[in-house]
């Protein structure tokens, strides 16, 4: 390679390297991971962002109608919520990471419980109009297709590979989670706990569930189920006060969940535990209100290299949404 | 009294009794004796009602919540409940949902005008008592961990759980006021779920002993004197006596199942399951509206009938 063309690749790389720090620094969540939660410290229920640490709480809805139930986008740009505020029913919107465009998505009966598929195309929720069923949409709400027909059908959770989608379901011959492809076919038990679950989240090899159910003394305590047929499954927590929504970590091994916070005053806190149950931190700052419902962004685990592989980038890079996981 | 007069009598009755039916119908859960509980029906917990004998089951909350731990006010009209832990109460329709303040377990007293709670504070829970609507919270507990408060039906004591280094789980009982604490039980095993029967002289609760749950009684005399109530080996738990004391209402965690509500006779003797085993039933708690009638202030005659207990009234 001759000296010209060694300056000629590194202003080259140069230029792409500032290109794809500006694009990071366009999209608000994209450098680093965060955790989108609701929480109800102005009196009523919002969506905040926070960092995995715990700090830099920041509140994106501002209304006196309930916002709750975030889910992110996969590259961060997006964040999917509930909101009653349009005539008192239950609805999907969404709207920029920064709290901007919001967009309403559904219509007529009450959505909840979106989840953003792992390549970003769809939005699998929960439909009520006389019954719970799973239904999923594309991202800009195109499409409504009802995935669970018997049944009530509750709690969708999407495998980090995004083809199948754990949910639980209450049906004649049999109640517990249970798996189904992305299509809404084969769907099949995966388990019955000895009380009812909620809430599954999937670890992010694909091979672990985690869920929420009450125990022997209607405690909710956190448990994980395999995801092979081996129905092997351990309870991680096991004291009181009440512990649910576990949210799996994308990349290190954390279970981000709902407890009661101690001190001063009751009200419910986020928390992080290892995947094994050990407790780390509560997230949740100081303040009156109660937060809940967190959901994980985390953009690192990416690295890119230039096509040609003249030199490794380290960078902060916007997935692509399209992008295999 | 003459002819004319009596006459007028009786169409005063007639006509008070009309005015008292419609009232009553009024209030939804003034008819018939019904027990509210903690359902999961559709991958939800929720509040229903049911009849005491298990029929014309309704679900009263559709809410992604955990909503749990009913309480009916004493005249059948409104219940409290725990939505995620924070205390809602509602009429017993379902509507005008109202969120009073953070905490769990709660119990609406006898007379209808204080509901006593439990809430974590400086990582210990302890019962408080507050105002039906909310307001004069007052801590009662002030010493290990404090939960299931309980009232006596005449509305003077608060049974509850305390958990304590030493001795463990004991059942207590103390005034609404949280003064003449005493401890009833004196074996340190797990208990919870305290509930007095109806003449005050037994407290029912469940304990977990040999690895299994069971419903026990417990004199309220101080005397200690305990008796076991079921036998069979799996879980009881969540005892309620019925406002006439003859029953108890409690659940069953059910093999290959989760948790149906039972009903008992009060020596321990099963009579019926009143929800569906492959379903979740849990903290079953009573409405009796047959333990009221009425007398006109008059006295004319006394009126039998179904009648909304007044939300003041003395039990």
């Amino acid at each position: 390679m001759s000296i010209k063309a060694v300056r000629c690749s590194t202003v080259v790389l140069v230029l792409s390297l500032l290109i794809s720090l500006r694009l990071a620094n366009s999209g608000y969540a994209a450098g680093r991971p965060r955790i989108a939660f609701s929480s109800t410290r102005d009196g009523n229920s919002e969506i905040y962002v926070m960092n995995i640490d715990g700090r830099n709480h920041i509140r994106l809805t501002i209304n006196p109608a309930k916002d709750y139930d975030p889910s992110w986008s996969p590259n961060g740009d997006r964040i999917a919520f509930v909101s009653n505020r349009e005539n008192g029913v239950d609805q999907i919107y969404v709207m920029n990471s920064d709290g901007l465009n919001l967009t309403r998505l559904t219509d007529n009966a009450t959505h909840q419980e979106p989840a953003w598929s792992p390549d970003g195309e769809k939005i699998v929720h929960v439909r009520n109009k006389g019954g719970l069923q799973v239904w999923v949409m594309d991202a800009d709400g195109q499409n409504q297709t009802r995935l669970t027909q018997i049944g009530s059908n509750a709690h969708p959770s999407w495998s980090p590979d995004g083809n199948q989608i754990a949910f639980v379901s209450v049906r004649d011959g049999g109640v517990g989670i249970y798996l189904m492809d992305k299509t809404g076919n084969n769907q099949e038990i995966l388990t019955r706990p000895m009380a009812p679950p909620g809430h599954p989240s999937w670890s992010p090899d694909g091979k672990w569930i985690a869920y929420e159910s009450p125990d022997e003394e209607s405690n909710f305590q956190i448990s994980v189920v395999k995801t092979d047929s081996s129905g092997l499954s351990k309870r991680l927590t096991h004291n009181p006060p009440d512990k649910w929504r576990p949210a799996w970590s994308p990349d290190i091994g954390t279970i981000a969940y709902v407890s009661v916070k101690p001190f001063p005053f009751q009200n419910m806190t986020i928390h992080l535990m290892t995947a094994r149950g050990n407790h780390l931190n509560q997230l949740s700052e100081e303040h009156d209100g109660s937060d809940s419902e967190p959901d994980w962004y985390a953009p690192i685990g990416w690295s890119v290299s230039t096509a040609t592989k003249l030199v490794t980038i380290w960078g902060e890079i916007k997935r692509p949404t399209s992008a295999p996981r | 009294m003459s002819f004319k007069a009596r006459r007028l009598a009786g169409t005063v009755l007639v006509i008070s009794l009309l005015i008292q039916i419609q009232f009553a119908e009024n209030g939804y859960a003034s008819r018939r004796t019904k027990i509210a509980f903690t359902c999961w029906r559709d991958g939800n917990f929720d509040i229903c009602v049911m009849d005491g004998d298990g029929g014309n089951e309704v679900r009263l909350t559709d809410d992604p919540a955990k909503d749990r731990e009913p309480s009916w006010s004493p005249d059948g009209t409104r219940i409290a409940f725990n939505r995620d832990h924070h205390i809602y109460v509602m009429d017993s329709d379902g509507r005008n949902l109202i969120e009073l303040t953070g905490g769990r377990n709660p119990a609406w007293s006898p007379h209808g005008t204080k509901i006593a709670f439990t809430r974590y504070q400086a990582l210990k829970e302890q019962v408080w008592i507050m105002d039906a609507d909310g307001g004069n919270q007052v801590q009662l507990t002030h010493w290990g961990m404090n939960y299931d408060p309980a009232w006596s039906a005449d509305g003077v004591r608060i049974a509850f759980v305390t958990r304590r280094r030493h001795p463990g789980h004991e059942i207590y009982a103390m005034d609404s006021d949280g003064s003449n604490q005493v401890r009833l039980t004196h074996d340190s095993e797990k208990k919870r779920n305290p509930s007095w029967s109806p003449d005050g002289q037994w407290i029912a609760f469940d304990s977990y002993k040999n690895k299994v749950y069971h419903i026990y009684v417990v004199k309220t005399d101080g005397s200690g004197r305990t008796s076991k109530l079921t036998r069979r080996r799996q879980d009881h738990l969540h005892p309620t006596w019925s406002p006439n004391g003859g029953t108890i209402a409690y659940t069953i965690r059910e093999p290959g199942g989760f948790r149906t509500i039972n009903l008992m006779s009060r020596n321990g003797r099963h009579i019926k399951q009143l929800t569906k085993a492959h379903l979740y039933s849990n903290e079953p708690d009573w409405f009796d509206p047959r333990a009221w009638s009425v007398s006109p202030a008059t006295n004319f005659g006394t009126i039998w009938g179904e009648i909304k207990k007044p939300a003041s009234a003395p039990r």
